[in-house]
């Protein structure tokens, strides 16, 4: 048999290369670095692991470290061309002259965890997965500038894109985690959901899934194969306890090392237990009460209240936004400036927020001809009440008691306000309806601000207050397809000056997200947009192990 | 006849519940949550058939039934069947080990305080089986999670093993199960002991004042034994009790569940509500009602048993 000197090299590399990965492991293990369990306790577990049919944030934190994405963006979520991205499952990229396209060079060590290498055909796949109309996949939209992927190799993909855009390069690569093909493309779009793929998932990351116990937990262990190299841990648990409390008795009590999403009344308890620290993460969350700029029985007429703008800009004035966060957050929140978070605003110097000003709320008001002629402490107008509904989902306790101060703020003015608590479906019912007159939210967007076009653009689909400023909609247009950067920061400046002057809404509160994590553990700074992305570098400090620590790699029973 | 009765019965708690949690504001694509936009939950309507009138549903889910097929759980993403048959063991595990404790101990101290009656030790034991008897099940639970847990770190907070359970030897797995199965088992059984303990208690009292325990005393029998004779005719109403217990202890599970993260049938219940899961939540309440109807036909059968004078009725 012949062998061939391209076969012989490439041998050679390969044995090279596991050489050196075994090396750098044996040295790692020398040096105490690897090894460890870190347990998790969160409140709800996904649906599946199947990444195109992830919904919301169970979930994501697993399939994040079990799948890849061909490049991964920098810690300031810069999503301008490719600045700051970081090579994946793409080892490098090319664009063509044109701009129109992008040529990704696939790792050529990169496996599945079933051992097969990955492919450009992977590639293509994925993008077919995540837009088929087959599947309810919640990034189809964000992939609309994407025409369509075509292999040029076997180790090469390339993006046709249908418009030359600035975040082309973050839409190709932040949306999508690669799926194998050869596993998956005998099932049809249709039975994808069904497939049993979806809780034995096989990715490229360096974690592999390991076992799901419905409704106890889900194991990943370090994938000692991999091309990037092996994760430091050897395993991750995701405990599920539905209860917070039992959540937190678990953290409290050593079961348990890591909780996501700790509330203000844990912070003091974190403090004083010895073997926990805090770990401040930026969330990319707000919130904000949302104004009903239609009537809600007759959208064809403006919301009696609301339609006009010394209402909506009276009623802002009239909140001590300050206050109301630090009552309901404490340390952990802040004032919003906008519909997005400060993290994610190019430049919040450039705009100005509404003061807080009672006497000014009360003048708009008066000018506006709602007064208290019946000396009741409610104004009104033509015999109608300056009164409305908030509506607040019953799972969120915070905006519960958001509700109830902005109540009292409002009564200091004249206007009743009455907080509506709702089981969470009925909630979202109203609001997708757009059935309320004003409503407690929250978002949480995106790098890039992409989905401000679908929450507060016009004909944005999740408009719920059905806000309409032509002004706003052609400043974010702008800001987003603009692709001198210096531009675009005036442009978004100019946006949220629009939309913050607009008073579609008031904007109440970034949330501040530390986790409580056990001090055995070395970290990576987290990412705000997933305090997970770099857990695979996370370690345990080697003179702080307890027996979970010091299983190894063995396979459960 | 009663098993007539019964599949009536189970179908007519089916059927309320498909119709109750259709007409609750809601569905599966609104349960998703905040952030999910309108044309998502549009698709996954469409894909479920959600928009189709209820009686189109109901058509649908009763013709599935009759092919044997429970459905697809949306939010669990696997048949109803394989949710129904990994929490289902587990609560009938739990509820069973609940009720065992329960009739035991319940029975065993209202026996003891009937041939006592009066006495200062069976005030201060009905007094205290009367503050058990009014805890709630939720409340009492939580207080065990912060005392054994928390505090004392004694015993494990939630789940049915340890997360470390598929690397020990079989030994500290039976070991890790038991102090697992602690918190929830007492949760449950506490409430429960103090209603068979009351009305155990009652019903020797009435049972010690029968003629036939006056006619076994005369006869020269041993107190003991006239004891002995006196709680066979008292359990009859223990046993009536029993079956009208079980509601109520599925009830309790329910919540119980949810804070020792026991993942049986009342987690699987609160999740799918939560998530306008229809085929799981008709799938339990049939599975609920049956375990009830088939709980009362036992009571039926074991006081026959007990008493053969009620064959002939």
């Amino acid at each position: 048999m012949r062998f061939s000197h391209t076969r012989w090299l490439t041998s050679l590399l390969c044995f090279t290369f596991a050489f050196a990965a075994c090396a750098d492991s044996e040295r790692a293990a020398d040096a105490g670095e690897t090894g460890g369990t870190m347990i998790v306790t969160v409140p709800a577990e996904p649906s599946t692991l199947f990444p195109p049919l992830l919904s919301g944030t169970q979930g994501a934190a697993i399939v994040g470290m079990i799948f890849d994405r061909l490049a991964e963006i920098g810690d300031d979520l810069e999503t301008y061309g490719d600045r700051g991205f970081q090579p994946r499952l793409a080892t490098s990229w090319s664009w063509s002259n044109d701009s129109l396209s992008i040529a990704f060079a696939l790792d050529s060590l990169a496996r599945w965890h079933d051992g097969q290498p990955v492919t450009g055909e992977d590639v293509r796949y994925t993008f077919r997965v995540y837009t088929s109309d087959s599947l309810a996949v919640e990034q189809k939209s964000l992939l609309g500038n994407i025409d369509s992927v075509s292999v040029r190799d076997p180790r090469t993909a390339v993006f046709w894109f249908k418009r030359r855009m600035p975040r082309q390069f973050y839409d190709a690569t932040y949306h999508m985690y690669v799926l194998p093909s050869h596993l998956l493309d005998t099932i049809p779009m249709t039975k994808l959901e069904r497939a049993p793929f979806g809780r034995t998932p096989v990715g490229t990351g360096r974690f592999r899934f390991a076992r799901w116990e419905p409704g106890q937990r889900i194991e990943i262990i370090a994938d000692t194969a991999n091309s990037r190299g092996r994760a430091l841990l050897d395993r991750v648990i995701w405990s599920i306890a539905p209860d917070f409390g039992s959540s937190t008795v678990k953290l409290f009590a050593g079961e348990a090392d890591f909780l996501e999403q700790l509330r203000p009344e844990n912070l003091a308890q974190v403090a004083r237990t010895p073997s926990l620290r805090l770990i401040d993460n930026r969330a990319l969350s707000y919130g904000f009460l949302g104004f009903n700029f239609r009537d809600r029985r007759n959208p064809s007429r403006p919301n009696a209240m609301f339609g006009d703008p010394r209402v909506r800009r009276a009623l802002h004035m009239a909140v001590d936004r300050e206050r109301l966060v630090r009552n309901v957050f404490d340390s952990l929140g802040m004032v919003a400036l906008a519909p997005a978070p400060r993290a994610l605003i190019p430049d919040t110097a450039a705009f100005k927020q509404l003061p807080y000003d009672v006497a000014t709320a009360n003048a708009l008001l008066d000018s506006a001809g709602w007064r208290d002629r019946d000396g009741d402490g409610v104004r009104g107008r033509d015999g109608v009440p300056l009164a409305f509904d908030i509506l607040i989902p019953s799972s969120s306790t915070s905006r519960q008691r958001y509700a109830v101060l902005l109540q009292e703020q409002y009564r200091a003015i004249g206007v009743k306000a009455t907080p509506q608590v709702l089981e969470n479906n009925a909630w979202s019912d109203a609001v997708d309806s757009h059935a309320f007159d004003a409503y407690l939210g929250a978002w949480q967007p995106s790098p890039g601000l992409v989905g401000l076009m679908q929450t507060w653009a016009s004909r944005g689909s999740s408009n719920a207050g059905r806000y309409d400023s032509p002004a706003f909609d052609a400043l974010l247009d702008s800001a987003l397809t603009t692709f001198d950067p210096t531009s675009s920061r005036r442009y978004w400046a100019r946006a949220f000056q629009q939309i913050v002057d607009d008073v579609p809404a008031v904007w109440l509160y970034e949330q501040r997200s530390p986790v409580a994590i056990s001090r055995r553990f070395i970290t990576t700074p987290l990412r705000a947009d997933g305090w997970f992305v770099g857990l695979a570098d996370w370690r345990v400090d080697p003179a702080q192990r307890i027996d979970r620590d010091r299983i190894g790699l063995g396979t459960p029973r | 006849m009663r098993a007539a009765q019964g599949v009536a019965v189970v179908f007519a708690a089916a059927t309320l519940a498909f119709v109750l949690l259709q007409l609750a504001p809601g569905d599966p694509a609104t349960a998703l949550g905040e952030g999910v936009s309108p044309e998502l939950r549009a698709i996954i309507r469409a894909q479920y058939g959600l928009d189709d009138s209820l009686a189109t549903q109901y058509g649908r889910w009763i013709w599935s039934l009759v092919r044997g097929d429970l459905g697809w759980s949306r939010d669990q993403q696997r048949p109803v069947a394989a949710v129904l048959s990994d929490a289902l063991p587990r609560s009938l595990f739990l509820m069973g080990c609940a009720l065992s404790v329960s009739l035991v101990g319940g029975m065993l101290i209202g026996a003891w305080q009937g041939a006592r009656a009066g006495s200062r030790r069976d005030r201060i034991t009905s007094t205290a089986l009367l503050v058990l008897y009014s805890l709630p099940e939720f409340w009492l639970a939580l207080l065990l999670l912060v005392v054994f847990a928390h505090n004392l770190r004694w015993l494990p907070a939630t789940g049915i093993t340890g997360e470390m359970y598929a690397y020990m030897g079989a030994r500290d797995q039976l070991v890790d199960r038991l102090r697992h199965l602690v918190l929830p088992l007492t949760s449950l059984s506490l409430v429960g002991v103090s209603v068979f303990a009351r009305y155990q208690r009652n019903a020797m009292l009435e049972s010690m004042a029968q003629a036939f325990v006056r006619t076994a005393r005369t006869k020269g029998l041993t107190e003991p034994a006239v004891r002995r004779q006196a709680w066979r005719s008292a359990l009859l109403p223990v046993i009536t009790v029993t079956g009208l217990l079980l509601p109520a202890l599925i009830t309790g599970a329910v919540f119980v569940e949810r804070v020792f993260a026991w993942p049986g049938m009342g987690y699987a219940m609160i999740r799918a509500i939560e998530a306008r899961d229809y085929p799981v939540v008709s799938a339990g309440v049939i599975v609920g009602s049956a375990v009830t109807a088939f709980g009362a036909a036992l009571a039926d059968i074991a006081r026959d048993v007990a008493d053969p004078r009620l064959r002939s009725l």
